[in-house]
């Protein structure tokens, strides 16, 4: 288990992200994650990165939503995965925050943040 | 085989890939339909340059492969070398998507070997010449720092 919840993330999150991110942040795999809010300030991170991920993946957001506007897509990103050969990073538009989780590759990676995902 | 040729290989090889595009050094090739004429595909494939180099500031690890999913379409850009190439795709769930990464592979050393060739573009490209190409990305194959002229965007 990596990081702590803190009491801000309930003014982020829903109950249902909540519990889905608490979830989250016990899988054995999840190396790394970092809430924020959509305009890229950090609300809380933890393991790998934990001081990087916030504004790196603010400016990855905010690129991928200039790459949707040149495709004429009049809604935000929602979801956005890169990868590494060790690494997955998943980021994740929820209701009033973003995600971002880190999850080393193996076993069923791709799916870090599903879950979350699902309850948005 | 020319940039163009592969980049319509890679097109005809996946029925969810409406376009692709690669940039090199300061020049974008791209097999794309008419429906995108109107879209600055320079300032997209930047933009994927843009997003390798943001997150090359995490010490230790780079990432080189990128899925994005927007409402009606999705992305697919993979670092090739110093280049880029960018798939614009339908909307596609993660798992066509992993499909769509193990399809790209097969193409990716002839696009290496075409973007090597300094007459890749030019018209039916001597197929002798290809066994010459083949040992050439090699040699820049750790140049991964990527895009520094591309900072133009902010971060």
């Amino acid at each position: 288990m990596i990081g702590e919840q803190s009491q801000s993330l309930s003014d982020y999150l829903t109950a249902e992200e909540t519990t889905e991110l608490a979830k989250i942040q016990r899988d054995p795999l999840v190396v790394g994650y970092a809430v924020l809010t959509h305009q890229g300030e950090e609300i809380e991170a933890g393991g790998i990165w934990r001081t990087m991920i916030a504004p790196i993946f603010a400016n990855v957001f905010d690129i991928a939503n200039k790459i949707g506007a040149e495709l004429g897509e009049d809604a935000p990103i929602e979801i956005l995965v890169m990868e590494s050969g060790e690494y997955e990073v998943a980021g994740l538009s929820l209701h009033r925050a973003r995600a971002v989780i880190v999850k080393q590759k193996g076993g069923a990676a791709a799916t870090a943040g599903g879950g979350l995902r699902s309850v948005s | 085989m020319s940039v163009e040729a592969v980049l319509n290989k890679i097109s005809k090889h996946n029925d969810s890939v409406l376009g692709c595009l690669v940039s090199s050094q300061d020049k974008t090739y791209h097999n794309l339909p008419d429906v995108y004429s109107m879209v600055d595909f320079q300032g997209v494939t930047e933009y994927a340059h843009s997003m390798f180099d943001v997150t090359d500031s995490l010490e230790g690890e780079q990432l080189d492969q990128i899925f994005l999913e927007f409402q009606s379409h999705s992305i697919y850009a993979r670092r090739v070398d110093e280049s880029v190439l960018v798939l614009v795709n339908k909307p596609i769930p993660r798992t066509v998507f992993k499909k769509m990464q193990v399809g790209v592979n097969l193409f990716v050393k002839p696009l290496q070997r075409a973007l090597a060739a300094p007459d890749a573009d030019a018209p039916a490209p001597d197929e002798a010449a290809a066994p010459e190409a083949e040992s050439a990305p090699k040699e820049g194959k750790k140049k991964l720092g990527l895009g520094r002229m591309y900072r133009g965007v902010r971060y």
